[in-house]
């Protein structure tokens, strides 16, 4: 059975369709990403998840329950940390926990909410007031708070946003840490490709609202589809040149210093050597990984795709 | 439910803010109870007007506790619904705009419990707010001024309560002015679900309440048959009511009664409509709301 199911889901604002017919499974024990673009539709179908906001269309279960009907059993047992983690900056680390504990429904005792606060690695500031706390350690509160009910699903979206390299990968650590040792199903937003890729067993793809493609990670790392920018010193020549050859047909675009191609990775090189052959100086050659291929093969927005992937 | 309004307790009276309405209070209480010691002389000559050429004014008997609490809830009660606005309109909108309410509607509580919850809290703050205004207006004055009768200046004649009939009217009064009082907190109560940041229910609930209190003062007879027996503001300064006994035969007030009960209830139901419709439409309102702050 699977954890989440969502069917036929549609979100309208006013003239703006947010969520167009989208539906996926999420199993028990996936770390699912769920990737787009920002603006892609991700929070607004995450906040269907949470009931934030309510279906145009469409049908939401989780745990084998319809979201609309059985609410409260439901969210009793989802953590979740929406963008930014938002506390009562006012209060103590340890009272926010402790009163979103009390609002999960459960009885949790103190020495749960110090394990809680140890976890997360801010024990030792748990009496200081949130608004002294940095942007990684109120993050660090937001997971807390998540997990302090010992929920079955975890939702969380756009985890990093503006945490600093070493906060990034603290929290893939403590996703992949939910996974594998807690036994947690996690959902997991990102607009950024190469986090979804790290952490993700299961990813669904969604541009303008719409699913572009679901599946695990695995099958979508297709070796056919790598994506291979060329940085040239004089790409709109080299470009004229390549027109007459069989090269052409796996250029994709111009980029700001060079040439994007698709091809299969052992063409690498012979591409190499033609480019030289026609006296194209050739400044650097980078892959992308196949997913991030297949990414920018089906969203809309190539060059921006290209920018953020980068 | 009692758990939800144990949180939203917690809450408003950890915030700073909160205690800027009891500090306001305690600084004009203060104020007026200077003034009147300094100068009380003066403020019962202006009350008591051309009288005091036709009659002598045993002015150190009246300028007592009881007295002066009756003029700071004269010149204060109009003014205390800013200092609600503070923390009503705050209810919402200030958790909307610090990012916790979407924190707060994705818990496994229902969002009718939940405004209920905040709803009670807001109540809460507001009766404690003139409990603390009862306790230094009245108690304060009568440690300061003493205690005697009390003389209470109507439109057509002055009226002298005994002292010793004081005290049930003044825990009317302040009953009818939480009552009075949360009908403003239920209007900003309201404002707030429809904003993202606090300023804007407390400054249009101060609007209201400002636009309404004009138009209960203005002497047009269309709007005193049409608009006035219906806007809230007309209606919030009916405690004083309660100081108004019915007269006896030789003219003095009669201990223990009020003159037009009827009309302080009908006050209360029609303050307890408002209250119930700014609540009501409130919570239709924030069932019905995608939370996107």
């Amino acid at each position: 059975m699977s954890l989440v199911t969502v069917t036929r889901l549609s979100k309208q604002f006013r003239k703006h369709l947010a969520v167009d017919d989208l539906s996926f499974s999420v199993e028990e024990g996936d770390v699912y990403g769920f990737l787009g673009q920002n603006g892609a539709g991700k929070s607004t179908t995450i906040r269907m998840l949470l009931t934030l906001v309510a279906p145009t269309a469409g049908h939401i279960s989780l745990f084998g329950l319809d979201l609309k009907k059985e609410r409260n059993k439901i969210l009793s047992q989802v953590g979740a940390v929406i963008e930014k983690p938002d506390l009562y900056k006012y209060l103590s680390a340890f009272e926010n926990l402790s009163l979103f504990a009390r609002m999960s429904g459960k009885k949790i005792g103190r020495k749960e909410l110090y394990a809680q606060l140890e976890m997360v690695g801010i024990a030792d500031r748990m009496d200081d007031k949130v608004r002294t706390y940095s942007q990684g350690m109120k993050q660090r509160l937001g997971i807390a708070v998540a997990l302090i009910h010992n929920p079955r699903l975890i939702i969380l979206d756009e985890p990093t946003n503006g945490l600093d390299p070493q906060g990034i990968a603290d929290m893939r650590n403590l996703i992949l840490h939910l996974s594998r040792h807690l036994n947690k199903t996690v959902i997991v937003s990102s607009h950024l490709l190469y986090e979804i890729e790290q952490i993700s067993t299961r990813m669904l793809i969604i541009d303008q609202g719409k699913k572009m493609v679901e599946g695990t990670v695995a099958s979508l790392m297709d070796p056919s589809k790598t994506m291979l920018e060329v940085d040239l010193a004089d790409p709109q020549t080299a470009l004229q040149l390549l027109e007459e050859t069989k090269w052409f047909s796996y250029f994709q675009k111009r980029t700001n210093s060079g040439l994007l191609f698709q091809l299969p990775k052992e063409l690498i090189p012979e591409l190499n050597r033609a480019l030289v052959n026609l006296q194209i100086p050739v400044l650097s050659l980078q892959t992308k990984t196949s997913l991030e291929a297949y990414f920018l093969s089906i969203t809309r927005n190539k060059q921006h795709v290209a920018a953020f992937t980068d | 439910m009692w758990q939800l309004l144990q949180i939203e307790l917690l809450k408003i009276f950890r915030k700073p803010r909160t205690y800027i309405s009891f500090g306001a209070i305690a600084i004009m209480v203060i104020i007026i109870q200077i003034a009147l010691k300094f100068d009380g002389r003066s403020y019962i000559e202006f009350i008591v007007g051309g009288l005091k050429e036709s009659l002598e004014i045993p002015y150190t008997h009246i300028l007592n506790g009881y007295f002066v609490c009756f003029v700071i809830l004269n010149l204060l009660l109009i003014h205390i619904p800013l200092l609600i606005a503070l923390v009503a309109g705050d209810s919402i909108a200030g958790e909307a705009n610090m990012g916790t309410l979407r924190l707060l509607a994705s818990k496994p509580v229902s969002r009718t419990g939940l405004m209920l919850a905040k709803f009670m809290a807001t109540v809460i703050y507001t009766a404690l707010l003139l409990i603390w205004l009862a306790c230094i207006a009245l108690l304060l004055s009568i440690l300061l001024f003493g205690k005697n009768d009390i003389l209470i200046a109507r439109n057509d004649a002055l009226e002298i309560i005994r002292s010793n009939d004081v005290i049930w009217r003044y825990l009317a009064a302040f009953a009818f002015a939480t009552l009075a009082l949360t009908t403003v907190a239920s209007l900003a109560f309201l404002l707030s679900v429809f904003a993202e940041n606090s300023i804007g229910p407390i400054v249009s609930t101060i609007s209201i309440v400002i636009v309404f209190t004009i138009l209960s003062e203005m002497q047009i007879p269309l709007y005193d048959r049409t608009v006035k027996p219906f806007l809230f503001t007309s209606h919030m300064l009916a405690w004083k009511g309660f100081f108004y006994s019915k007269m006896g035969a030789d003219g003095s007030a009669i201990p223990g009664t009020i003159e037009n009960f009827r009309a302080i209830g009908k006050s209360s139901l029609i303050l307890g409509a408002y209250i119930f419709g700014f609540v009501s439409t409130a919570i239709i309102v924030f069932n019905k709301k995608d939370i996107l702050s």
